[in-house]
């Protein structure tokens, strides 16, 4: 089920907020909230569910198990419950990229191992990771394992997250899944952060996706004109499209009483890669920091383990993302940068004039995006060669011409600002019983009311053949 | 906190009232089982999966409260005004507005004049329609491929700007050619229909189908090809009424108000009073297969296409044929069993140029003992 449905926004949403509201206790809306989650998980593929109580039931047993054993035997736990998560992500989600390779080297000998191409389960990356987070907390003993089953279960497949994040640690929400406060302006302010991630999807994201299309699945060398348009729509489409979910999750999770963490902070106004991999994705990057980079040393160990340990974390990040070289490649893109800032170019990026050192890290970031959309290296070297003015005599794409229109600029241009700027806040703006809160509502009811119109027209499907 | 003060709390109950209306005040309407703006019959109720098969269920529902909602109508009509009608969310428009009021539907229209080329998939499509020729001529049946050109491809002149100029070859040529290089026999539709566009008008000007006539043209030619001009329907023999009809389908897709042409129809569309129709069961296809017997000796013809073929060439065979079959296919599936069933002499397998293809390597249902796929 996705949040900007039909379905979800005026069926499920309000039906799940009525029910958890109308039952009495913390448990029992504990109950509730799980159910709905459960529902909302197995609304997308009905037979996943099977795989989602697996996974719920397998990581409450591990941690139990973590907990209460001797040192050695916690360690052989905590490895096998590890190895089971990581198997479930490794099977659905990279086997057909394994086989794939496997059989580039296999090739000369005529032998071909055969790809499983199993459906991807809905979230599982981010279902991993939050289980991997609670399983290697409780191993360091930064909590008791959960006892509770209904609790644990919630921590999972808590509906808000479960899609697109952001990945929330265990630690975050442990005491608010057993005492939390709910008010009717948690409620508010929950739903106030909904719409305007709800908006940022439906009013900034989606309208980009036509022009993004064109450049990216239609042309074959593009223009340097398109290739730069088709790149930075792209580069605000996949923001406002992420920073929209992340900000519905974090809205939803304000109305059931629970603090989710800001997935984003104006990424887009960073002045390094480094400031930027601190902004964009905030739980992904702190989630490979904290289990990932600091295991493997860190940068405790000298510059060459630093930046080895980076490359492979960023690679690691590339791969979680998608099972393809592109998105291999795009992890490693980053590494290399954020190598290259460790190693001296960050401390004349400190000293830059600012709006030098943004130009560097938006050439960086927008270039990284091309790898990450196109869909094989190919497309990305010709999206490339065209940005570079080097497709000489390309002819415009009419898909891209049709893209272009008034709407689109509109959207580019107020996309630009926002994603750089941020929402310009006049000072004491939010004050309680000024204007400007009237104000502020009156401007997110109107960003509903054009959500709920965009969600309805896409219901529109006129019969074509109606004769037939 | 400011976010939390008492102000806000009126946000939070508007917003609830907004999400929620839609869903609480549904089960309160008038059931509606049809919608005229989009001439398309609404999801049923889901009901209960039958057979304990709850995988598609969500998806049924999904189809019912999408169409369902309490004032959908309304939303969708300032829906459209305040965004208009696209496809998809940033989409390009679902029609185009070309010269002398004629509308083009976007899917397929760059394919039509060569902007948009794709080999793989007319090699892939081609290699289809050679693969069916093997397999018929051990049934003696006779295979003819063609294809319905697009509008764009006869009109190019009233075509929109971004589709022009026309290029060469467009997926049209490569799959005639691809035809004709194994042996097929393969019917090029567009030399007659351009050269006919003085008689009248081809293609409709508000839809996205050919005229009667030019059916009418394109059928003539089929019958050349295969060899029976005592087949042909002549012109000048065809009686022709007409009548102002606002049923035209791109505006209705483009979500504008209908637009009145004026529409020919001939006589011959009137079958035999010899003739008897009835449709065929059991075979996996959307729509169970006419079938016009004339009530005279002759050839049986099993037509394998589309609405292009659908509205006019069961008619038209019906004056000559002993039995005419039409069967619909989408993405080369449809049920092979007919061909055991109807024994045709004749197989015209004809698409409507942009349905020329065969996604993911679809292939008819029953077709060999591993196919077991279904609509």
């Amino acid at each position: 089920m996705l949040f900007p449905s039909p379905t979800f926004l005026f069926f499920f949403l309000p039906a799940c907020i009525a029910a958890y509201f109308a039952v009495p206790g913390l448990r029992t809306k504990n109950v509730v909230l799980t159910l709905a989650s459960l529902v909302f998980y197995a609304w997308g593929e009905p037979r996943f569910l099977v795989l989602m109580v697996a996974m719920i039931g397998m990581n409450y047993a591990a941690a139990i198990a973590i907990d209460m054993r001797g040192r050695a035997a916690r360690k052989i736990s905590l490895a096998l419950a590890v190895f089971m998560n990581l198997a479930l992500l490794g099977i659905f989600k990279y086997a057909d990229f394994a086989a794939g390779i496997l059989n580039t080297f296999l090739a000369p000998l005529g032998v071909e191992v055969p790809e499983p191409n199993l459906p991807l389960p809905l979230g599982i990356s981010f279902i991993t990771f939050h289980c991997l987070s609670y399983l290697i907390d409780t191993f360091r003993k930064r909590f008791p394992a959960n006892r509770s089953l209904l609790e644990v279960a919630l921590y999972i497949a808590l509906f808000p997250q479960l899609i697109a994040g952001p990945i929330v640690r265990y630690k975050t929400i442990a005491r608010l899944l057993s005492k939390r406060y709910l008010s009717l302006g948690r409620v508010s302010a929950g739903l106030r952060i909904f719409v305007i991630g709800l908006s940022q999807k439906l009013l900034l994201a989606d309208p980009l996706a036509g022009a993004v299309s064109a450049v990216f699945d239609k042309a074959a060398a593009p223009p340097t004109f398109e290739a730069w348009l088709g790149a930075l729509a792209y580069t605000l489409q996949l923001y406002f499209d992420f920073a929209g979910y992340s900000a519905m999750a974090v809205g939803l999770g304000m109305v059931f009483g629970f603090a989710l963490p800001r997935n984003f902070r104006v990424p887009y106004a960073s002045r390094s890669i480094t400031e930027f991999w601190r902004r964009w994705h905030i739980s992904l990057s702190t989630w490979f920091r904290d289990y990932l980079y600091i295991p493997l040393g860190g940068n405790r160990h000298g510059a060459a383990r630093t930046y080895r340990n980076l490359v492979i974390v960023f690679l690691l990040c590339g791969l979680w993302h998608g099972a393809g070289w592109t998105f291999a490649l795009w992890g490693l893109w980053h590494g290399i940068f954020l190598v290259l800032e460790r190693a001296g170019l960050g401390r004349i990026l400190a000293v830059a004039p600012a709006p030098l050192a943004w130009l560097y890290a938006m050439i960086v970031v927008v270039f990284g995006w091309v790898l990450f959309r196109a869909p094989d290296l190919p497309h990305a070297v010709a999206i490339w060669r065209g940005m570079l003015a080097l497709n000489q005599g390309a002819a415009a794409n009419p898909a891209f011409t049709l893209a272009l229109n008034a709407h689109l600029a509109f959207v580019l241009t107020l996309g630009s600002i926002l994603a750089v700027f941020g929402f310009p806040l006049p000072r004491g703006a939010l004050r309680p019983l000024s204007r400007a809160v009237w104000a502020d509502n009156i401007a997110v009811a109107s960003l509903l009311w054009l959500s709920v119109l965009r969600i309805a027209a896409g219901t529109f499907s006129p019969f074509l053949y109606f004769r037939f | 906190m400011a976010l939390m003060a008492r102000p806000r709390r009126l946000l939070g109950v508007l917003i609830l009232a907004m999400i929620a209306i839609p869903g609480v005040i549904m089960p309160f309407q008038r059931a509606r089982i049809y919608s005229a703006a989009e001439y398309r019959k609404l999801a049923p109720g889901p009901g209960w999966p039958q057979s304990g098969n709850f995988t598609s269920w969500p998806k049924s529902i999904d189809r019912y409260l999408g169409d369902h909602f309490a004032f959908r109508e309304v939303l969708v009509k300032v829906g459209n005004r305040t965004f208009g009608r696209v496809t998809a969310p940033g989409a390009p428009p679902a029609v185009l507005d070309g010269a002398h009021d004629r509308l083009f539907l976007f899917e397929g229209l760059l394919a039509s004049t060569g902007h948009e080329l794709d080999r793989d998939s007319a090699t892939d499509y081609a290699n289809f329609a050679c693969e069916l020729d093997r397999r018929l001529r051990p049934m003696d049946a006779r295979l003819v491929v063609s294809i319905a050109p697009s509008p764009a491809d006869i009109y190019p002149d009233d075509a929109p700007d971004l589709a022009l100029p026309v290029y060469k070859p467009t997926n049209y040529d490569l799959i005639m050619a691809a035809l004709k290089a194994c042996g097929a026999s393969a019917v090029d539709l567009r030399p007659a229909l351009r050269g006919a566009k003085n008689i009248g008008e081809l293609y409709r000007r508000t839809d996205t189908h050919w005229t009667a006539l030019g059916a009418l043209i394109a059928y003539n030619k089929v019958v050349a090809v295969i060899g029976r001009p005592d087949f042909a329907i002549s012109l000048a023999g065809v009686r022709w009424t007409s009548a102002t009809r606002l049923d035209g389908d791109l505006p209705r897709y483009a979500g504008r108000a209908p637009i009145p042409e004026t529409v020919m129809t001939p006589d011959v569309l009137e079958l035999p009073e010899t003739a008897r129709r009835t449709t065929l069961s059991g075979f996996q296809t959307k729509l169970d297969p006419p079938s016009i017997s004339s009530g005279e000796p002759g050839p049986t013809v099993l037509i394998i296409g589309d609405s292009f073929t659908a509205l006019f060439f069961p008619a038209y065979f019906a004056h000559f044929v002993g039995r005419v079959v039409w069967m619909f296919q989408e993405d080369c599936r449809f049920d092979w069993n007919i061909i055991a069933s109807v024994k045709p002499d004749l197989v015209l397998l004809m698409p409507t140029e942009r349905f020329a293809r065969c996604p993911e390597g679809g292939r008819p249902i029953n077709y060999d003992s591993r196919s077991h796929d279904r609509f």
